[in-house]
């Protein structure tokens, strides 16, 4: 066999899109999508042992869409934050200027 | 309006600061937690009104309470105790207010994505079916995502959560509260946090997803 694979003489072709996909492949403890949308939040808050990070990390290396999930976590919280920001919520005005007289008002302890 | 002229990100100037009556401090700490006080204090109370009348009552409790402030906790957690208490004590006399225990179930077991979206066959189970994937409405121009109408909608989406939910995504995304803070207030353990997190954001990713899809289409 030559090295050069030709055109409908490659040696394992995988379904496309998709890792993991190969039917006989070795039965071990994998991670499947559906499994791994689950987990983002433990992922980002590192709070998976080892083991489970790493077979998360395979996955998201070979899986597209299971990226592009943890990616719109990471969006999500960046657009929460945004709202934090005070642009979007300020303090009334009114109740303000009400608890900053309140706190001028409020005697020191000796 | 005078200019903060300390770094009150400095717990004890910000300390001293209040206890000589710095008027500029307390509009400091004023400014920076109000907002935060409220999304926290409207997942206990029914209408906007009552929220604010907790807020207001947490503030005049730390206006009252400042001298005796001993500086075990940062400033930050003891004024959201306070909240927190008072929230809690009103909960007592009146129905409208619930204590965060009592706020419904822990986490609802709905998916992060639906069900449908995933293969059921037995060779490829659990896989995203073809085409069902997330869309890839993130990969748009930054100004558009971060458009005032986008964040409107992450707005809503965080509004209409339940209580629980709402208030771990409140601290914990909008305000940037680490984990182990929000256990501390809420008094959850780090895997129910996480939970009512994932939840959360998941229902707000799906907020979003929807809203563009529909723009798109």
């Amino acid at each position: 066999m030559s090295g050069r694979p030709s055109p409908g003489n490659r040696p394992e072709r995988r379904p496309l899109g998709h890792p993991g996909l190969v039917p006989d492949r070795p039965r071990r403890r994998r991670i499947d999508c559906v499994d791994v949308v689950e987990t983002v939040t433990d992922y980002l808050d590192d709070a998976l042992d080892a083991d489970e990070r790493g077979r998360i990390d395979r996955h998201l290396a070979e899986c597209p869409d299971c990226a592009r999930v943890l990616a719109q976590w990471r969006t999500v919280i960046a657009l929460s934050g945004r709202l934090g920001d005070g642009a979007v919520d300020g303090v009334d005005p009114v109740t303000r200027e009400q608890l900053l007289v309140a706190f001028r008002a409020e005697p020191p302890t000796p | 309006m005078a200019t903060p002229s300390e770094d009150f990100d400095d717990e004890r100037l910000l300390v001293a600061a209040l206890r000589r009556r710095d008027e500029v401090a307390f509009a400091w700490l004023l400014d920076r937690h109000d907002a935060s006080l409220r999304r926290v204090a409207s997942t206990f109370v029914r209408t906007g009104a009552s929220a604010e009348e907790v807020v207001q009552e947490t503030w005049l409790a730390v206006i009252a309470g400042i001298d005796q402030f001993e500086e075990r906790s940062t400033v930050k957690t003891w004024v959201f105790r306070i909240l927190m208490n008072v929230a809690r004590t009103r909960a007592t006399h009146e129905h409208r207010m619930v204590p965060f225990a009592d706020l419904g179930p822990a986490a609802d077991d709905a998916p992060a994505f639906a069900p449908e979206r995933f293969r059921t066959g037995l060779r490829y189970r659990g896989h995203w079916r073809e085409g069902a994937g997330p869309t890839p409405w993130d990969e748009q121009p930054v100004e558009r995502l971060q458009a005032r109408e986008t964040l409107a909608l992450v707005q809503r989406a965080i509004a209409d959560l339940p209580e629980r939910q709402r208030a771990v995504i409140s601290l914990r995304d909008v305000d940037g509260w680490s984990s182990a803070e929000v256990c501390d207030l809420l008094d959850l353990s780090e895997g129910n946090q996480r939970v009512l997190l994932h939840r959360a954001r998941a229902r707000v990713r799906q907020a979003l997803e929807d809203r563009f899809e529909a723009v798109r289409s």
